[in-house]
């Protein structure tokens, strides 16, 4: 899948690590999602969406 | 193809605070098993627990390190975010078919005259793989940058 999290994380000013700890997730994590290595669960795909106040499908597509 | 030298151990808030609470947890079931394991073997030394209901108990001893090691473990598992989980599922389920085939193909050979292995080797097999895999995964830059 495709995603603008890099592109929204870098808009917010925030490092990967900075998202990673928003999420409570690895930095790891969150670079595997935006260079499209890995996709998310549901559950942390909302908790994408709701951090930057959007839509999954706005977030990511197929 | 060797991303593994390039920033590998970049982590942030999350992972360093799972990863002290689990050195904590795994360093004292590592202390206890040392521990236990020499004291084994001085009272082996000291006392010959060749037979007797009690060679048993002594025997087993270090284990209650090891299930310790193992709940450090098990913590640690469950601590872990989904995509680290992952990864341990999937480095943990080749080693472990590896692990089958190795063993299985040195029970054979036992039964033509190869020397007989304790069962200490089979974690040394799957433990040796899990690191094997898990590394080599890192090279070709499978979930890592």
């Amino acid at each position: 899948m495709n995603n603008a999290l890099r592109e929204l994380r870098k808009d917010e000013g925030w490092s990967q690590a900075d998202l990673a700890d928003r999420l409570d997730v690895s930095r790891q994590t969150v670079n595997a999602i935006e260079t499209g290595k890995y996709d998310p669960s549901l559950p942390l795909a909302f908790k994408i969406a709701g951090l930057f106040g959007k839509r999954i499908e706005d977030i990511f597509s197929p | 193809m060797f991303r593994f030298w390039k920033n590998a151990s970049s982590t942030n808030a999350f992972e360093r605070e799972n990863n002290k609470k689990y050195r904590w947890e795994m360093g004292v079931g590592m202390l206890l098993y040392f521990i236990l394991t020499v004291a084994q073997g001085w009272s082996y030394h000291l006392w010959q627990w060749d037979e007797g209901p009690w060679r048993v108990a002594v025997a087993l001893a270090p284990m209650t390190a090891i299930l310790l090691c193992v709940w450090a473990g098990w913590r640690m598992y469950r601590r872990v975010d989904e995509l680290q989980r992952r990864i341990i599922n999937e480095d943990m389920t080749v080693a472990a078919f590896g692990t089958a085939v190795i063993t299985f193909g040195y029970g054979f050979l036992e039964q033509v005259g190869f020397p007989r292995l304790s069962m200490f080797w089979v974690w040394g097999v799957l433990g040796s793989l899990w690191i094997i895999v898990h590394w080599a995964n890192r090279l070709i830059g499978r979930y890592h940058p």
